[in-house]
């Protein structure tokens, strides 16, 4: 049991990572990715809402399956994504107003981040069928795999912007690349686990 | 469970149990959030609301914070008690933030001493008030955005341009098209930055004019200018020097007939000798300037121009010279 939480969990972070491999989360990728101290507020407060939503979505999908009410996943998904997006917005301006103030926009956003969406509809897919812990063992590990990629990123956009680069690839362009350099690393990671 | 889900054939049923689903669902988590800000309540200052409302929200940076928000945040904190920073506020605004900072009721209406009296709490307050109108009122704090050339379509080209059609980009091919790399090359970025519409590349002279009565001198078309070449100045400035190209006098020549050409014809006429030529340029120290307008008199190029306040300066000069 404990070795299989760990295989998920590592291969939801590294191996089939939301942002290098299945490309999911994007913007606030490239949104909030230039400074390290925003990216790292960032990787939490999607930690919380990738977690607390699969927390409620996995029962929530199963009382779906059992009124037979499947059309509705989508709507009731989004709308728990919402609330504890919600909560985390109200948890963080409590806690942390200059985070609050750095992230700006990009944390209503995370409502509509198709990351936290995804893995709400991944770890209730018919065809693996994860059990309630596995679940979130596979929320978490995504999460971690997503904010692990951002806060590299961050890094090495921090430094990136200490160099001459040409003009028309300034800002996004170059971004771009790097990102796509970094998914040709993560490559690496397939074929792991047999 | 199962006879339940045998029972859902009929059509309305199924209306019936997702209305039901999808209204517990949203009144559960509503009841979540609202118990969850009783614990996560944060206590704001209910006054920022209402300097925001306030505020044009126009995020110049004029007033040196970072956005209304931030000069908003700096009133109710109490770290700025100048309420008269905000250029497109402008003196509207101040009677509102004092009203509102010091939280008494505004009445309308102008000044006079009688509603003074009922109207603010004590006389210090009337006082501070006073004061920031008058600073409003002084002309030499008022700031419009000028344009130092007078070139345009007087300008000569020296290349057809095809490229895209905006002055950064101009400016960054070899310094624009003009045969003078200092001026203008008209292709309005200004007037596209300029939040209040106040600039208009003219068809007249391709060169953008400033509309007084909205320029709010928050500077954001002078960042946005490449070639560095509007100036915020007072609207107590009377001539202006409408040309930026530091070339000799023959070389300027070739390229526009407008430009000045450093003959110190209106150093020597100067009665002040606010005048001095700096890398074939004049440059007036409006510190020692009257007014007079004895420069742009004898300048041969009529490269001086007749700025805002043209008092001093006789009708005839101003007829037979550029005015902004």
């Amino acid at each position: 049991m404990d070795q299989s939480m760990f295989l998920i969990f590592f291969t939801a972070a590294m191996v089939n990572n939301f942002i290098l491999t299945k490309f999911l989360g994007l913007c606030p990728f490239f949104g909030v990715s230039k400074q390290k101290e925003a990216a790292l507020g960032m990787s939490f407060a999607v930690l919380f809402v990738m977690l607390m939503t699969v927390l409620i979505t996995w029962p929530l999908f199963k009382l779906l399956i059992v009124l037979d009410l499947q059309y509705l996943k989508t709507l009731s998904f989004i709308l728990v994504i919402a609330s504890m997006v919600q909560l985390a917005e109200k948890a963080i301006k409590k806690l942390s107003p200059v985070l609050y103030d750095q992230l700006g926009i990009f944390l209503p956003l995370i409502t509509t981040n198709c990351a936290v969406l995804g893995v709400a509809f991944l770890a209730t897919q018919p065809d693996v069928s994860f059990s309630y812990g596995n679940a979130v063992v596979f929320a978490a590990g995504s999460a971690v795999g997503w904010g692990f990629v951002l806060i590299l990123f961050a890094f090495i956009r921090e430094r990136l912007s200490l160099y001459k680069i040409p003009r028309a690839f300034e800002g996004l362009p170059i971004a771009f690349i790097t990102a796509g350099l970094m998914a040709i690393g993560f490559m690496g990671f397939i074929g792991m686990f047999k | 469970m199962t006879a339940m889900i045998l029972a859902v054939t009929n059509i309305t049923m199924i209306f019936v149990y997702a209305l039901i689903v999808m209204g517990v669902l949203g009144l559960l988590l509503g009841l979540f959030l609202v118990i969850a800000e009783k614990f996560l309540a944060v206590k704001v200052d209910p006054r920022y609301e209402k300097i925001m409302d306030v505020l044009p929200q126009v995020n110049c940076g004029a007033c040196g914070y970072s956005g209304c928000a931030g000069y908003a945040d700096a009133m109710v904190t109490g770290l700025d008690a100048d309420f008269s920073k905000c250029a497109p506020g402008g003196p509207d605004i101040l009677d509102d933030l004092d009203a509102i900072i010091h939280d008494f009721e505004i009445k309308q209406d102008d000044f006079s001493d009688e509603k003074d009296k009922n109207t603010y709490k004590s006389e210090s307050i009337r006082k501070k008030v006073k004061s920031f109108k008058n600073k409003m009122q002084d002309k030499s704090k008022v700031k419009y955005a000028t344009l130092k050339c007078n070139g345009g379509i007087r300008a000569k080209d020296r290349l057809v341009y095809r490229g895209v059609e905006t002055c950064e980009s101009a400016h960054v091919l070899y310094g624009g098209q003009k045969g003078c790399v200092f001026g203008c090359v008209g292709f309005g970025d200004c007037e596209k930055a300029c939040p209040f519409d106040a600039i208009k590349v003219s068809n007249e002279d391709g060169l953008p004019k400033v509309d007084k009565a909205l320029c709010t001198g928050c500077g954001i078309c002078v960042d946005t200018c490449p070639k560095d070449i509007l100036e915020l100045m007072p609207a107590t400035t009377a001539v202006v020097i409408a040309c930026s190209n530091t070339e000799i006098g023959g070389h300027v020549k070739k390229n526009c007939d407008v430009a000045c050409i450093a003959c110190k014809r209106c150093v020597k006429a100067c009665p002040e000798n606010a005048i001095e030529i700096i890398n074939n340029l004049a440059v007036i120290d409006y510190s020692k300037c009257t007014g007079c307008g004895e420069c742009v008199k004898v300048c041969p190029t009529k490269a001086i121009m007749v700025a805002y306040e043209s008092a001093n300066i006789p009708s005839e000069t101003v007829s037979n010279a550029f005015s902004i």
